[in-house]
């Protein structure tokens, strides 16, 4: 098989995995404030391997987490396309920081995702366009920061595995 | 410069500065793209017809994620001791006879509360009209909540619009089906929209959701309306598609502000779909 194609199936793969973590169900308020892995993995392959993954990836996948998430069709697809863009573009200066650093860039850019995820594009409510409460805005703290300290785990898991199968 | 001396990498003999960025030409285009899914989806619900089919693509992934857990559960079964499982019958026993004893209790008030409301018709109701749904997936956004259940395609009256009940009252309705899978949207789901008739002052209302673990609220209530705090709200059955007389809220908070042109009518909803795995459907005669 080609090389190329090897790798982008090994891609698949990892964040097929991911999709896998992320469609297990809890039965308690950590089902609201779970890391998205798919959305982590995809940024670790867009910063260590940017070559490999591009635009289709990140609709592909976004398109998969719309449905398990029952959230308007395109909605996840539309910001992992986004993310996507803006680790390829600034990837050169992500790769280099420190472990840390990325994580705090990670809570950042969570916080805002989830936001995003609380606008109210089928006008449900009459006076607002984002259905963040105080409780929600919690919620979305306790994601980031789940989801920053999750970065460094997932950072050396994908990295292993590059290094173990992808060999680049 | 040799290719193995490069500075950047010794792993790859490619510089990593050399991989070119997106084409942004590509990014619009998916973006577009996204757009007009999200667009489609928002004004003509496109997306309804094919989401549980996805589901059902999707399946595997969901039984996959739940397998070690399946394992872990059986092996601890497997393991458990039979004295072990003598005390636990002995304390479900106990249970079980604490709970007939509160619900003679509760048959009773039940009993009042059918002189005064709508339940009889919900007591008439054939246990045949209802079939079994398992939870599957609880979307993991708290302000649109949808519920995954697995559904047998082949039931009599399966389809759009049933309603999803539990033993504390109406949790949802159908609004995509598949062929294993079937979307719910919950009653606290803010697109949601319930009628509901008061159990004691036997007012009309249009109950409308705000999200999973939120109070919700009655919609357009006028100023003189005589509702009462701690009051119950039944399902009235009014626009067809939730059966009338199950539980649905409780009367949390009435406030009446100045400003306000109506009564600001703060729920609580009386069942959640957190930690319950199993629920009914109701029967759609006019599906079979």
């Amino acid at each position: 098989m080609n090389k190329s194609v090897k790798d982008r199936l090994l891609i698949y793969l990892s964040l097929l995995i991911a999709l896998i973590i992320d469609s297990y169900n809890f039965s308690n308020i950590f089902q609201f404030i779970k890391p998205s892995f798919v959305l982590l993995v995809l940024i670790y392959w867009n910063m260590a391997l940017p070559d490999r993954v591009g635009i289709t990836t990140a609709l592909l996948f976004g398109v998969l987490v719309d449905l398990l998430q029952s959230s308007i069709l395109g909605l996840h697809g539309l910001l992992f396309v986004l993310i996507t863009y803006l680790c390829q573009r600034f990837f050169y200066q992500f790769r280099i920081t420190p472990i840390l650093q990325q994580s705090f860039l990670i809570f950042i850019l969570m916080i805002l995702f989830k936001q995003i995820l609380a606008f109210d594009f089928l006008d449900s409510s009459v006076n607002r366009t984002n259905l963040s409460d105080g409780s929600y805005l919690i919620n979305t703290f306790y994601y980031a920061i789940l989801s920053s300290i999750s970065w460094p785990f997932v950072y050396y898991l994908c990295r292993l595995y590059r290094r173990r199968w992808i060999k680049i | 410069m040799l290719r193995k001396e490069h500075k950047v990498s010794h792993i790859s003999s490619e510089a990593i500065f050399a991989i070119p960025t997106m084409k942004p030409t590509k990014v619009l285009l998916s973006l577009i793209f996204c757009f007009l899914l999200i667009l489609s989806d928002i004004n003509y619900k496109s997306s309804d017809i094919v989401r549980a089919y996805g589901k059902d693509i999707l399946n595997p992934i969901i039984y996959i994620a739940k397998t070690p857990v399946f394992i872990f559960e059986n092996l601890m079964d497997f393991f458990s001791s039979r004295k072990d499982l003598q005390v636990t019958l002995l304390a479900l026993k106990e249970e079980n006879l604490k709970l007939k004893s509160i619900n003679t209790l509760l048959n009773e008030i039940s009993y009042e509360n059918r002189r005064l409301n709508s339940l009889t018709e919900s007591i008439k109701e054939n246990t045949n009209n209802y079939y079994l749904v398992k939870k599957q997936y609880l979307a993991a956004n708290d302000l649109k909540p949808v519920m995954t259940v697995n559904i047998n395609r082949n039931e009599k009256g399966y389809g759009k619009n049933n309603s999803i009940l539990s033993e504390k009252g109406v949790v949802g309705r159908i609004v995509s089906v598949g062929f294993y899978n079937a979307e719910v949207m919950l009653i606290q789901d803010p697109r949601s929209l319930i009628p509901v008739i008061s159990s004691t002052s036997r007012l009309h209302a249009i109950l409308q959701g705000s999200g999973l673990g939120r109070l919700g609220n009655l919609k357009n209530i006028k100023k003189s309306a005589n509702y009462k705090l701690g009051e119950e709200l039944y399902s009235s059955g009014l626009g067809g598609v939730f059966p009338s007389g199950y539980p649905v809220a409780k009367i949390e908070t009435i406030e009446d502000n100045p400003g306000n042109e109506f009564l600001d009518i703060q729920v609580s909803f009386l069942q959640s779909p957190i930690n319950q795995d199993y629920f009914l459907a109701l029967r759609d005669p006019s599906n079979e």
